[in-house]
């Protein structure tokens, strides 16, 4: 699944079910439409409620993922399993993970002799061929700061990854990172019947153009064997390795094709669909592990840059994620701080948003784009809606709100010049940035097939995003450079 | 002998017709998402200056041309409802039952949903493409069908036959818009099915300059066709005896009621329930199937409603409306039963 | 009565059904001629064609060869609007024209006299209230049609055709749903019409009696599509009527006009006795399938005599057994069991 303007990306996601079925023609029938309107009323009405749960403690996770050497070494005569009552709270899921307990005697399960050395780094590419239960096999870790809607603990051979709200709705799912080359924990509780991914996996699936930025970032690009469609992507590197045939495309017409991705067998497929469907069952069934991307409920921009950290731990690459999410999290707090002091009254007030079918779709006002503008040093119109998704108002409210703003930015993505503007619509010409030149576009970096680097590179460099709006509203503070994503319209 | 022509109490319907209209417009000027004061809103009628600046150009902008295409759209819809119903002998006919609606849906969706399949041209949003792209698209295909469907009645005579034409035009159209819908993403599905709401609040002062002129026409040419209208009453065959070219008129009545059902649809999307329930509440109101009565009668009646609808779908101070044919249908489409159950002659009339 | 003068005539009129595939000539060969003020019954049996020919003659239909001609002009030649000034009908269709007052209906036959917008002037309204008046339906005007009776809507219809202002009316079984007494009234009325108003009318109806009783002219349909014209006495006395309506079980009775139930006799039956009472005690034994006889002419198989005065209405002799009684339908009876107790 491509990605979407996030405006409309809480009402879109939720939707989507609904909007798959097949309808006849005559889009109006009363039943449908009614109950397409309760539809739409209640997700609407859900869609504030529901943001995803507050970022985890920042506790370091490390600290638990050592456990006492003692109960790491598997007493051999307890063949019976341990019993379960106290292990059968797994509410915390840093409660105590059960020890790899009834796993019959591989080769290597006699105590391993403490001289192996410890590895210095986690290896990043094919699998480990002597095995020890005492080596902690990923010294390098990674833990969500900003991110809330995933957790990673670490244990010494596997990982245990949690995407808490993996589709709008959803419940938890849990995933259990195996390292290669050694033996699939035996876990109880919810992590029984988790889905096992061999890692560091070699092949991936992604769903979302998104990922296709943290695959460069992490230098694993060679490892994308399949996209969602091959029509939205914009990085070179990738639309290369299409042009060379290399990648499958797996959801030509947004459905998964299970066939095409059955017979690729990538490591792990990273799902972005609206809600689970029959396909993700059959890929399961089929073995192929699907991990759940709750990336677009995260809800700061820095939060969905930073599933960079899970994408890593896929491929045990957390110390390039570590490295790279730094740097970007420094930019972006840099430039936020440049701009906080600005008191409210020198802040320019901007809108977003655009009109169809009688309603006036705006970022809401604890959207992404709402968050970027306020760090920009921007006062955003409807920055007292708590919505994350978008807003559906009418034009007569948005001109009342935001007649007078002084920046319109996210405007139409086919505009380019002002009257395209008035084309479209004629009451736009009446909100003040017509007048004065000030409507801006995100989409400077549209290729020729006509996909949109802001909804790829965008999302994983915010503070690319944050630098290009900071030059838009506060020319002075930033030194001369060039925009990456906006476009400023210009009078034909 | 007490042989009058309009009655007394009859003349009060439309009275009560043009003064409930007015009021509904004032209403519909007056009220919206923001609240503006009333001294305000007189103050923007009259041309004075308001408090605020954006008051003014709401009333003139937003309101005002949503007023018109309220008015507009709802006695384009029952007009030419009438005239189907009465030209097919048919209560349930409605201006889209020729297969306008589907021909539009079709280029709409044509546009909509398939503008992102070669590319992903659509992902960003709505491009220029917006309002004016789903207006030509919808024209285009409102007006394919109706030259479809005019060739084809240009052979055939009989009425049930063409309706069954129509019948299954719809349905082929609606497969393949299922097809183009199977293969979009969200997104355009959702601008898809925005658009099958319908609404009123797509038409500005710039696209009025289409919108107005064709539904004027098409009421001009409901007028001349009234009599016509009234003679088809008694059937095909008394209208013939009666000095009725029949296949003219039907030609005519056809294209008048496509053309209004088709600039509407093209402008509003495919408004329900207006075209059938227009007529029916005119006749109850009047107790007459005369057209000389009738259309006026709908004409300003098909306004009082549609302004009604919208003025339901944006209850005053709230953002959000609700979809206009959840309103029209939802709120219609009991007081409609109830009309008829209360008039002695239930249902039908032509 | 008939000036002579046609104001609608045929000219070898084949009518019948155009398909794609096929013609189907119903009637072939029609030359017929309607004067002004002339009174005329298509008679025929159903299915052989009436209301194909009057559709034709109407230009509702178009002749399969042939002319019709209207005041001496081709109809094929005629604007629609100048056919329905000379022409009018009243069709069969059952209407369902909605919420209608009969004076609108009527009004509507204004049609073809007005302009495009339809406006009536006074002229028109004082020809429609003419028209409703003729027919006597002034206090029908303002109802709703569909609240009147079949009886009331018809004349409705005659009046709106009236309202044409035609100088022929054409009307498709005018009389169909309508009872008896409403039959012959609107039959009286049509008639009336014609002579009034030097209007030609002709209808179509499978009712002989009213159709001979009423007719200046009657036009005479066999079932093999053969038409004979003529004045209803001189088909009676030409046996054309009698060949075209008879069967198996139907006899045509000339003189009285109608058609009698054939059936097996029963015996020979003598009545004595005069007036009603007696007639219809014969009516009663012939309907038992007994020929009656007038005077003793040779034996008889059941003697009644039928006296008015006092006591029994009637004494019956039959088979060496006698009966008196106060019913004829007792005497009826009498005569059935007297048939059975003695075959032949």
């Amino acid at each position: 699944m491509s990605e979407q303007p996030e405006a409309f990306a809480c009402a879109y996601k939720r939707k989507e079910n609904e909007m798959r079925r097949p309808r006849p023609a005559r889009a109006i029938t009363l039943t449908l439409t009614a109950l397409l309107t309760l539809a739409v009323v209640l997700l609407t009405a859900g869609c504030s409620g529901s943001a995803p749960p507050p970022p985890p403690t920042a506790t370091p996770a490390p600290s638990t993922a050592t456990p006492a050497p003692s109960t790491a070494t598997p007493a051999p005569s307890t063949a019976t399993p341990a019993p379960s009552t106290p292990t059968a709270t797994p509410a915390p899921p840093t409660a105590t993970p059960a020890p790899p307990t009834a796993r019959p005697a591989p080769p290597t399960a006699t105590p391993a002799p403490p001289a192996t050395p410890t590895p210095s780094a986690n290896l990043t590419g094919g699998c480990i061929d002597d095995f020890s239960p005492s080596v902690d096999y990923f010294p390098q870790k990674s833990s969500p700061e900003f991110a809330g809607n995933f957790t990673i603990e670490y244990h010494k051979s596997y990982k245990l990854l949690t995407v808490k709200e993996p589709f709008t709705g959803g419940s938890p799912r849990s995933y259990l990172l195996a390292q290669c080359g050694a033996p699939v924990p035996q876990l109880e509780g919810r992590w029984a019947n988790a889905p096992v991914i061999r890692i560091p996996v070699e092949t991936i699936f992604t769903g979302s153009t998104t990922h296709l930025p943290m695959l460069a970032a992490l230098g694993r690009v060679d490892s994308l064997t399949g996209v969602a469609q091959t029509g939205y992507v914009s990085s070179q590197p990738v639309l290369d390795r299409i042009a060379a045939g290399l990648v499958a495309e797996f959801a030509p017409t947004f459905e998964i094709d299970a066939e095409v991705v059955i017979e690729a067998s990538p490591g792990v497929l990273l799902a972005s669909d609206a809600g689970p469907s029959q396909a993700h069952d059959t890929l399961a069934n089929a073995g192929i592990g699907v991990v759940w991307n709750g990336e677009w409920l995260e809800e700061t921009p820095l939060g969905r840059a930073e599933w960079l950290k899970m994408v890593a731990a896929l491929f045990n690459e957390e110390a390039k994620a570590n490295e790279q999410f730094e740097n970007i999290a420094g930019s972006y707090n840099a430039l936020a701080q440049k701009t906080g002091g600005i008191p409210e009254a020198q802040r320019p007030t901007v809108m977003t948003g655009l009109e169809f079918g009688g309603v006036f779709y705006a970022s809401g006002g604890r959207s992404f784009a709402a968050q970027l503008i306020d760090h920009a040093g921007g006062s955003y119109v409807w920055a007292d809606d708590d919505g994350s998704g978008s807003i559906e108002t009418d034009i007569e409210t948005q001109l009342e709100r935001a007649g007078d703003a002084d920046f319109w930015i996210n405007a139409g993505a086919f505009w380019h010049t002002l009257s395209d503007v008035a084309g479209a619509d004629e009451r736009y010409t009446h909100f003040k940035p017509y007048k004065t030149g000030q409507i801006w576009t995100n989409n400077l970096a549209l290729n020729d097939a006509g996909a949109n680097d802001y909804y790829e590179r965008g999302v994983t460099r915010p503070d690319l995003v944050l630098a290009d709006l900071i030059s838009i509203f506060h020319p002075s503070l930033t030194e001369e450079r060039e925009l990456q994503f906006y476009k400023q319209l210009q009078a034909p | 002998m007490p042989l009058a022509r309009v009655r007394g109490w009859q003349w009060a319907v439309f009275g009560g017709l043009l003064a409930a209209l007015g009021v509904m417009f004032f209403l519909g000027i007056a009220l919206g998402s923001v609240v503006i004061p009333l001294d305000q809103v007189f103050a923007a009628l009259t041309g004075g200056q308001t408090d605020k600046a954006s008051w003014e150009v709401i009333i003139e902008s937003v309101r005002a041309p949503r007023s018109i295409t309220a008015v507009l759209a709802g006695a384009a819809l029952g007009l030419a409802g009438l005239q189907m119903q009465t030209l097919f002998r048919n209560p349930l006919a409605d201006p889209f039952i020729l297969g306008i609606t589907a021909g539009a849906g079709l280029g709409v969706a044509v546009v909509v949903l398939l503008a992102g399949a070669g590319g992903p041209t659509f992902t960003a949003g709505l491009g220029n493409l917006g309002n004016v792209g789903i207006v030509a698209a919808a024209f285009a295909g409102a007006a394919a069908t109706l030259a479809l469907v005019l060739l084809l009645s240009a052979r055939i005579r009989n009425y049930v036959t063409i309706l069954i034409i129509g019948l299954m035009f719809s349905y082929a159209v609606g497969s393949l818009v299922t097809v183009m819908i199977a293969a979009a993403d969200a997104r355009q599905i959702e601008l898809f099915v925005a658009w099958g709401f319908g609404s009123f609040r797509g038409v500005t002062w710039q696209e009025m300059r289409i919108f107005a002129p064709v539904v004027g026409a098409g009421i001009v040419l409901g007028a001349l066709l009234a009599k016509q209208l009234n003679a088809l009453l008694l059937g095909e065959a008394y209208a013939r005896s009666m000095g009725l070219n029949v296949k003219r008129m039907r030609l005519l009545t056809m294209l008048g009621a496509s053309a209004l059902g088709g600039v509407v649809t093209a402008y509003c999307g495919p408004v329900a329930f207006l075209g059938v329930a227009t007529p029916h509440l005119a006749r109850a109101l009047l107790g007459s199937s005369d057209h000389r009565l009738l259309i006026p009668a709908v004409i300003l009646l098909g306004g009082v409603v549609a302004l009604f609808a919208e003025l339901v779908a944006q209850l005053p101070g709230q953002t959000a409306a609700l979809p206009l044919n959840a309103v029209t249908s939802l709120i219609g489409a009991p007081v409609v039963i109830a009309v008829l159950m209360r008039s002695r002659r239930g249902a039908f009339a032509s | 009565m008939t000036n002579g003068q046609p104001v609608l005539e045929s000219l070898d009129l084949s009518v019948g059904y155009r398909s794609r595939r096929r013609v189907r000539r119903v009637l072939e060969g029609l030359n017929l001629t309607v004067s002004r003020g002339e009174f005329i019954a298509l008679l025929g049996p159903n299915g052989v064609g009436k209301s194909t020919l009057l559709k034709t003659f109407s230009a509702i239909q178009r002749p399969l060869a042939g002319t019709v001609r209207l005041g001496g002009r081709p109809l094929s030649r005629l604007k629609p609007a100048e056919i329905a000034k000379g022409l009018s009908v009243v069709l069969t269709d059952r209407l369902d024209v909605g919420s209608l007052s009969a004076y609108k209906v009527v009004e509507l036959g204004r049609h073809p006299h007005t302009g495009w917008g339809g406006r009536l002037t006074a002229y028109d309204h004082r020809v429609t209230r003419w028209a409703i008046l003729s027919v006597g339906a002034v206090d029908l005007a303002h109802r709703d049609v569909n609240e009147l009776s079949d009886g009331e809507r018809q004349r409705v219809m005659v009046a709106r055709a009236l309202a044409q202002q035609p100088r022929v009316m054409l009307l498709d079984e005018p009389t169909a749903y309508l009872d008896v007494s409403s039959r012959v009234k609107l039959t009286g009325l049509l008639r009336r019409l014609a002579r009034r108003n030097n209007l030609a009318v002709v209808f179509s109806t499978h009712d002989l009696e009213i159709a001979l009783r009423t007719a200046d002219t009657v036009w005479l349909l066999a079932p093999g599509g053969e038409l004979h014209v003529g004045g209803p006495e001189d088909l009676v006395l030409g046996g054309q009527v009698a060949r075209a309506f008879q069967g198996d079980d139907l006899a045509f009775n000339p003189l009285e006009r109608c058609f009698r139930l054939q059936q097996e006799s029963a015996g020979r039956a003598l009545v004595r006795g005069n007036g009603l009472t007696a007639a219809l005690g014969r009516a009663a034994l012939e309907r038992e399938g007994y020929e009656v006889a007038r005077a003793s002419e040779g034996p008889a198989d059941i003697s009644v005599t039928i006296s008015e005065t006092g006591g029994a209405l009637w004494e019956a002799e039959s088979g060496g057994l006698s009966r008196r009684g106060d019913s004829l339908a007792q005497l009826a009876a009498f005569a059935r069991a007297g048939s059975r107790r003695d075959p032949g």
